[in-house]
């Protein structure tokens, strides 16, 4: 046991406690063995989590150059390539891994998980069946397939995953994520946003999460109560039903009515155009102050 | 397993970034302004505009084009069967509500698109999307222009048909 | 009991996340002098984390039996969140004693190197006599620290008269770099006390069961030398959460220092704890909880005249000319102390260069400085947002009001 290996599980524990940049000063000012691929793994895995994906697909390739067939390095080179946006080099890598090990669970999320990216969400969802079947218990395929089912549109089958998480573990952030999304698209506002302060309480530390909790407050705010039926029926049901009344209204004669149904529908557009970007400016501003 | 589970399928799909403010799509909701004011021809434009840059399938923008195809149609179908020659009325409620129904189509359509744009961006709303101020104001015009033309067309063409 | 092991397998195998049924299939193999199938259905129960504290002190009985440690110490850590003492204290001497006793599994190829290690590496550091006028600003830190560690030091009649006993310690939190460690080094000096400063880096090892007993060492070094200021530096590392841990390797260690705040078979009079941490949340709830960590001081960034203070000991052996030091501290709000001192190596390497380009030796002046500061942030800004997230979603209790008071403040809403 020397130095080097104290220093790696010294680094590994960093990134086991979430602090990937501690991580990165101990594998940046310690002494390593660089010819050891486990250095590069958690070099890579570390900056991986502070964005630095440039850096982290170096660090991936020159553990690969050491051991070509580790499957831990081929995921984060993976994950790295993803970062940046190579949808093309991850799909390598990740299927370098899985030619390695056909049935890992995780990795076959992953996968699906990438191929969302590019929209392929047929392969997806076959995907997670395959992941599924090798782990039926495995909340990471549940919750891959609850995020795959909202991408597709399938807002009830997105929340039946999401609920199944929560069962199992009622401190997932990602679930109430999932779930506050759907209730978000169902018009649901205020229970939205209960789930994504739920989420933002159990992971403060996740930036994207803290600014959906935050946009969730402000689409509860009284200023915009005016617009809750757009959010709880849909724009193109509202719309209608505004035609529909004008229609009613000129079909009966009703010169003054018309005339107020038309005020209120005019008033209502020029409402749902302006007041939403500016309140929330208005809030910002206020919060800044 | 099946063979094609594990076949390459991303290989060339072109490295993916955040748009550049002018190129980023627009929020689906504020769809539906174009419709109502534009009438079918300006919502479709706006629809397939925003279909290539959310990177759509060439399926899913066919389906807009097609569906605004069948809309503009419609629309003339609807104000000559309600409202004959009166052009005025066609225009004040047949083809705003054909383009309104419309718009929900290409909502359904784009929602798939548009969920998984969101999902590969992050960031503020503003980040990720540009204001159809005045893109939508264009179409609403210029479209609202030429549907009127095909509308009164159409209905004349109708009428001389069948009326 | 064959049958009726085989009966319980049969109900578990169509129903197997029924947790009760698990229990009660543990208990029988068990009983039945099976404990190896035993210990299975327990590890299951306790990766569920469906046991309770009494059937967890069961479970812990038979993983010792087997010699099965890392089990032990899970299945106690178990218990001890469920507030349950009957049996731990028994099972744990009994744990500590494989370990001490070499009953360490070892990870590596070899036991070489284990004579120069043991828990006595860490040693006591000879304090420099820091006091707290060495340390800028800060004043109402410094005051709380001397009410809660100080003072009943000092003073132990006084707090006794009032029914206050001794014990608990102080944890001090806030953005890297702004004199956490400081204060504690000043804190002793204060007390005229040796300083024993504690740190993941000195404790971690990956031999199984090493972390723990190098962590015991610590402590038992501090006692030696009580009364003695005990400094836990990062102790999110070395107290993580152990709800979030995803493994299950680091929960011992919790367990190891909750036992050793506790004072479980030690004696920690005259033994004064501080901790520090830039990552307060991720710090287990248990070693919050009276009698440990129950009182968390928020060390801000130093405010205008702290930076000024800084930056004249900074600047105080260069050559300078020229240099304001209250326009300096005026344009470096959320500077950290780190964050001063990069900003002064950096103008100083500035110098050097032009130095070395004119031939000539020019002093440090504003313009060397302004340059370095255009292109500075302050460090203090990451910190400062994830603060504001668990302020703004995770502060009931208002653990974090003083992080909260400080963003509100002129100074702190730069960083939004």
């Amino acid at each position: 046991m020397d130095a080097t290996d104290r220093n790696l599980a010294l680094a590994r524990h960093y990134l086991d406690i979430e602090q990937p940049r501690r991580a990165l000063e101990v594998l940046d000012g310690r002494e390593h063995d660089v010819g050891d691929p486990e250095y590069w793994r958690l070099r890579a895995t570390a900056l991986i989590a502070v964005d630095g994906y440039r850096e982290a697909i170096d660090a991936a390739a020159r553990g690969l150059d050491l051991d070509p067939s580790d499957v831990g390095l081929l995921l984060v080179s993976a994950l790295a390539h993803r970062g940046v946006g190579d949808l093309a080099a991850a799909e390598r890598a990740l299927l370098a891994a899985l030619r390695i090990d056909p049935e890992e669970p995780a990795l076959l999320s992953q996968y699906a998980l990438l191929v969302a990216h590019a929209g392929q969400l047929e392969k997806a969802h076959r995907l997670l069946d395959e992941a599924e079947r090798l782990d039926p218990l495995a909340s990471h395929v549940v919750h891959a397939r609850g995020v795959i089912a909202y991408l597709s549109g399938d807002d009830d089958a997105a929340a039946r995953h999401a609920d199944t998480v929560l069962v199992d573990d009622p401190e997932e952030p990602g679930a109430h994520l999932l779930r506050g999304s759907v209730l978000s698209e169902r018009g649901s506002a205020r229970a939205a946003r209960r789930h994504f302060e739920t989420a933002a309480r159990l992971d403060p530390g996740d930036a994207e999460i803290a600014r959906v909790a935050r946009a969730s407050r402000w689409a509860t705010h009284p200023l915009l109560w005016p617009l809750l039926p757009i959010q709880r029926f849909g724009p193109a049901k509202v719309w209608l039903a505004f035609i529909a009344l004008i229609g009613l209204t000129t079909a009966a004669g009703i010169a003054w009515l018309q005339g107020v149904v038309l005020l209120t529908y005019l008033v209502f557009v020029v409402y749902s155009w302006t007041v939403p970007p500016l309140l929330r400016r208005w809030l910002e501003w206020r919060a800044a102050r | 397993m099946s063979e094609d589970l594990f076949a390459p399928s991303l290989q060339d799909v072109p490295r993916l970034g955040p748009p550049a403010e002018g190129e980023r799509p627009w929020r689906l909701g504020s769809q539906f302004y174009v419709a109502f004011f534009g009438g079918a021809l300006a919502v479709t434009a706006i629809a397939s505009l925003n279909a290539r840059r959310l990177g759509a399938p060439k399926e899913t923008q066919r389906w807009i084009l097609v569906l605004g195809a069948v809309g503009v149609v419609a629309s003339v179908i609807v104000s000559w069967a309600l409202f004959g020659r009166d052009l005025g009325r066609s225009l004040r409620i047949a083809h705003r509500v054909v383009a309104v129904l419309l718009a929900g189509a290409l909502y359904k359509v784009q929602q798939r698109p548009d969920r998984v744009y969101a999902f590969r961006a992050q960031g503020d709303d503003d980040e990720q999307y540009d204001s159809l101020w005045v893109p939508g104001l264009v179409a609403a015009l210029v479209g609202g222009l030429v549907q009127v033309g095909i509308l009164g067309l159409g209905i004349l063409a109708l009428d001389a048909v069948f009326g | 009991m064959s049958d009726r092991i085989d009966a319980l397998r049969a109900a578990l195998a169509a129903d197997g996340s029924n947790s009760p049924l698990r229990l009660l299939l543990a208990e029988t193999l068990a009983a039945a002098g099976r404990r190896g199938e035993a210990l299975d259905e327990y590890a299951v129960l306790l990766r569920d984390r469906a046991l309770a504290g009494r059937d967890a002190v069961a479970g812990a009985r038979v993983a010792l039996d087997l010699g099965r440690l890392d089990l032990v110490a899970e299945l106690l850590g178990l218990a001890r969140e469920a507030g349950v003492t009957e049996g731990v204290a028994e099972i744990q001497a009994q744990l500590d004693g494989r370990l001490g006793s070499g009953g360490l599994v070892p990870l590596g190829p070899s036991d070489d190197d284990e004579e120069q290690r043991g828990p006595g590496r860490l040693e006591l550091e000879a304090h420099e006599r820091v006091t707290f006028a060495d340390v800028g600003g800060l004043a109402e830190v410094k005051k709380a620290v001397t009410r809660l560690i100080i003072l009943p030091y000092q003073r132990p009649e006084l707090y006794l008269k009032y029914g206050r006993g001794a014990g608990g310690g102080v944890l001090l939190y806030g953005p890297p770099g702004c004199g956490k460690t400081m204060l504690g080094r000043a804190t002793a000096g204060e007390c005229e006390l040796p300083f024993s400063n504690v740190r993941i880096e000195e404790i971690l090892d990956p031999w199984f069961g090493a972390s723990e007993r190098n962590l015991h060492g610590a402590f038992d070094e501090a006692r030696a030398a009580a009364p003695c200021v005990l400094f836990l530096d990062e102790l999110d590392a070395i107290g993580f959460a152990r709800r979030k841990y995803v493994g299950s390797a680091g929960r011992p260690l919790v367990d190891q220092l909750l036992q050793e705040l506790d004072g479980i078979g030690s004696d920690n009079r005259d033994l004064l704890v501080l901790g520090a941490t830039n990552a307060p949340w991720d710090v287990d709830e248990a070693l919050k909880r009276p009698g440990r960590f129950d009182r968390m001081l928020f060390v801000p960034p130093p405010d205008e005249p702290a930076r000024a203070r800084i930056l004249e000991l900074l600047l105080a052996a260069r050559p300078v000319e020229g240099v304001d030091i209250g326009k300096l501290a005026r344009e470096t709000r959320l500077f950290s102390g780190a964050d001063l001192r990069a900003l002064v190596e950096r103008a100083v390497d500035e110098v050097i260069e032009e130095a070395l380009s004119t031939g000539g030796e020019p002093p440090l002046a504003m313009r060397h400085l302004g340059k370095v500061l255009r292109g500075m942030q302050p460090s203090t800004l990451e910190w400062l947002a994830t603060a504001r997230n668990h302020v703004e979603f995770a502060n009931e209790g208002g653990r974090y009001d003083d992080v909260e008071r400080f963003l509100r403040s002129p100074e702190g809403k730069r960083a939004r």
